[in-house]
């Protein structure tokens, strides 16, 4: 994976492209535990949310800064 | 006992799943920080600016912009006239002075055969003096027609090394100083790339490891080594003063960022179809020859 990722002639670190789609993927896992009522079984819905988000950003990220 | 177990187990999801976003983002930060990588990178290439050895007008400008040249190529002259005219005169001089040296052999040939009665010593040894002087005048004048000459050879201004001519500013007409530059020229062959690598990254480079460098805004893979890392950069806040003084700053920040130090890349190979140019932005990462020690 490339360090840099060019967008319609402008370049920027490949991080920021995977931000923005782990946020869109977060927002669809949510809706989806929340449907479920999975939530029912985490103590801080929150905390929870922002860890998961974290994980998801990572992996991918690691996989360039390996 | 059930509604324990789950209140423990909502306690234990939640907690690991932090826990796990805490170890990948330390390591993640870890490793964003601590790679051998740079988002800044400059291509560069040697630059030889061109000045006349003599002053004067231009009265040819051989070359166009961002023309390709090679060693030897006239780029521009100067007037000729004037150079031409300083070479017939020392010539003139010149001849002027051989005569007088001749003359003064001719008279000291005379004296040296005449006897003793006519001549005093004192006027053969003058006589004798005065041809060692019209020779080394004569000599004086020599040199003078070879600076001539050279002035009349430097006149035209040829390129020094293989290379591009960039923006060119020159016109015929322009009266142009000696030793003032008017024309800059790229050297061919001559690009190299320079890394700015964070302080605390260059423990991480070694001279001879591979580099690659992703041109701004393109797909294109650079291939290169590092050929030297800088030994100094200038210290921002110590400025010496006129009377050389040091200049300490005495605003000191909390948030200390890393200085960036240049690493010179030398360009191995440049992608087919790919136009390198000095100045482009790029930037570079450093295939490591042994794995990083954690």
């Amino acid at each position: 994976m490339p360090l840099d990722i060019t967008l319609y002639g402008v370049q920027m670190p490949t991080l920021l492209p995977i931000f923005v789609i782990v946020a869109i993927l977060q927002i669809t896992i949510d809706g989806i535990i929340a449907e479920t009522g999975l939530y029912r079984h985490v103590w801080h819905p929150g905390l929870f949310k922002v860890a998961l988000f974290v994980c998801f950003f990572t992996l991918p990220c690691l996989y360039i800064y390996h | 006992m059930k509604n324990t177990f789950f209140k423990i187990l909502r306690y234990l999801i939640t907690l690991s799943v932090v826990g796990l976003a805490l170890f990948l983002g330390f390591k993640l930060w870890n490793n964003y920080m601590n790679s051998s990588w740079t988002r800044d990178g400059r291509v560069r290439a040697e630059v030889v600016m061109i000045a006349p050895d003599v002053s004067g007008l231009v009265t040819n400008v051989a070359v166009i912009d961002n023309q390709f040249v090679k060693r030897g190529d006239l780029l521009f002259a100067i007037d000729k006239v004037r150079f031409e005219h300083a070479l017939a005169a020392a010539k003139a001089i010149s001849k002027l002075r051989k005569a007088e040296y001749e003359m003064k052999q001719n008279q000291y040939q005379r004296r040296a055969d005449l006897s003793d009665e006519v001549m005093s010593e004192e006027n053969r040894n003058d006589a004798q003096l005065e041809v060692a002087v019209a020779k080394a005048k004569y000599e004086e004048t020599l040199t003078q027609v070879e600076t001539a000459e050279l002035d009349l050879h430097r006149s035209e201004v040829k390129a020094p090394c293989d290379g591009w001519v960039s923006n060119l500013l020159m016109r015929k007409g322009d009266y142009i100083q000696r030793g003032e530059s008017h024309m800059a020229m790229i050297k061919k062959d001559s690009f190299w790339v320079y890394g700015y690598f964070e302080e605390n990254k260059l423990s991480l480079l070694h001279v001879g490891e591979e580099a690659r460098m992703n041109m701004l805004g393109t797909d294109y893979i650079v291939k290169g080594h590092i050929e030297s890392i800088a030994s100094g950069i200038s210290d921002r806040d110590n400025v010496t003063d006129q009377r050389l003084l040091a200049n300490v700053n005495p605003t000191f920040t909390w948030v200390r960022l890393a200085q960036r130090i240049p690493v010179r890349i030398h360009i191995d190979s440049v992608p087919k179809g790919f136009t390198i140019a000095a100045g482009m932005t790029c930037s570079v990462s450093i295939v490591q020859k042994e794995e990083k020690k954690l």
